[in-house]
C-alpha cells in the first residue's frame, strides 16, 4: 500500500511545535524551569555586581553597566529573534512564527527603553549630559521607534493572519538598524565608548567586571525567553478566543 | 556604598526592576484573564 509521505512523516525540531496545542503543553512545562533559572541567575549576577570593585575612573557608577549593557544587548537580540521569526513566516510559513514575532516586539521595546533610560542615568554623571545625538544613542532611539511602529502595525489589522506578511516584511526591512547600532561606535566619531566585550580580539575589560556582566547578561536572556514563551502562550489563547467568538456569532446567526 | 552618584545608580536599578516587574505582571495577568475568558466561552458553547 502506497503511503503519502506528507501525512506520514513525523514532524521534528521546531516543526514538532507547529501545533499550537502541542506548543502550549511544551510552554507550560518549560516556563517554570526558565523562570527558576532566571531568578537564580539574577541573584548570582546581582551578588557578583554589588561585590565587584569600584572602577578607578567611574567609581560605584560602574554598577549601572551591569543593567545598561545587558538591556542593550537584549534590545538587539530580541530584534534578531523577531527577524528569524519573520523569515519563518515568509519562507517556511511556520504557524507559530508570527506568534513569536508579535510576542517579542513589546519585550524588545521594553529592553530598548531600559537601555536608553539607564544609559541616560549613566551618561549624566560620566559625560555631564543626559543625552547626545551621537551615532550609538540615536540609532538605539531609532530601534525603539521601529519597535513601536511594528507594535502599532500589528494592532492595525483586525485579523492576525492578515498582518503576518506585512509585519514580517517590515521587521526584516528594519533589521538594517542592528549592524548600524553595533558598528556605530567604529564608523562614526561618537561620545559612546567603543566595544569592550564583543570584539574580534579579547575583551578589553577586567574579569572582575566581565564575569558579573556576563552573568547579568545571561539573566536578562533567560528572562527574555521566559517572558517570550509566556507571551506566545497568551497570543495563542487570544487567537483561540477570537475563533470561539466567531464560531459563537456564526451559530447565533444560523438560529 | 554607592558614593556620590547614588542618585543616579539607585534610580537606574529601581527603574529597571519596576519596568521588568510590571512587564512580567502584565503578561501573567493577561494569561489569567484569557484562561478565564476561554472557560466562560466553553461553558457558553456547551449550553
Amino acid at each position: 500500500m502506497k503511503t503519502d509521505p506528507i501525512t506520514t512523516v513525523k514532524p521534528t525540531g521546531v516543526w514538532s511545535l507547529a501545533n499550537p496545542t502541542r506548543f502550549m503543553g511544551f510552554a507550560d512545562r518549560i516556563i517554570p524551569v526558565f523562570g527558576t533559572v532566571t531568578a537564580l541567575l539574577f541573584l548570582a549576577g546581582l551578588y557578583m555586581a554589588f561585590n565587584a570593585p569600584e572602577d578607578y575612573q567611574q567609581g560605584a557608577t560602574v554598577l549601572i553597566m551591569f543593567i545598561h549593557v545587558p538591556a542593550a544587548w537584549l534590545a538587539m537580540m530580541t530584534y534578531t529573534v523577531m527577524s528569524i521569526s519573520a523569515v519563518g513566516t515568509i519562507v517556511w510559513r511556520h504557524p507559530l512564527a508570527d506568534v513569536s514575532l508579535r510576542s517579542a516586539a513589546p519585550l524588545g521595546a521594553v529592553f530598548t527603553f531600559l537601555a536608553l533610560a539607564t544609559g541616560s542615568l549613566w551618561g549624566k554623571p560620566m559625560w555631564g549630559t543626559w543625552w547626545e545625538w551621537d551615532a550609538r544613542m540615536t540609532s538605539v532611539l531609532v530601534l525603539l521607534i521601529i519597535y513601536l511602529g511594528l507594535i502599532a502595525l500589528s494592532k492595525a489589522f483586525e485579523e492576525p493572519s492578515e498582518a503576518a506578511q506585512p509585519l514580517a516584511v517590515m521587521t526584516l526591512t528594519g533589521f538594517i538598524i542592528i549592524p548600524i547600532i553595533k558598528f556605530s561606535v567604529d564608523w562614526w566619531n561618537t561620545l559612546h565608548q567603543p566595544a569592550s566585550v564583543s570584539r574580534f580580539d579579547r575583551p578589553a575589560m577586567d574579569v572582575a567586571f566581565l564575569y558579573p556582566l556576563l552573568v547579568m547578561a545571561l539573566a536578562f536572556m533567560a528572562l527574555f525567553f521566559t517572558l517570550h514563551l509566556m507571551s506566545m502562550r497568551n497570543e495563542i489563547l487570544a487567537r483561540r478566543i477570537r475563533s470561539m467568538k466567531m464560531k459563537s456569532a456564526r451559530q447565533r446567526g444560523n438560529r | 556604598m554607592f558614593g556620590e552618584h547614588a542618585s543616579f545608580i539607585l534610580p537606574a536599578y529601581l527603574i529597571t526592576a519596576s519596568v521588568l516587574a510590571a512587564t512580567t505582571l502584565t503578561i501573567v495577568l493577561n494569561y489569567k484573564a484569557r484562561k478565564t475568558e476561554i472557560k466562560l466561552l466553553e461553558n457558553e458553547q456547551q449550553k
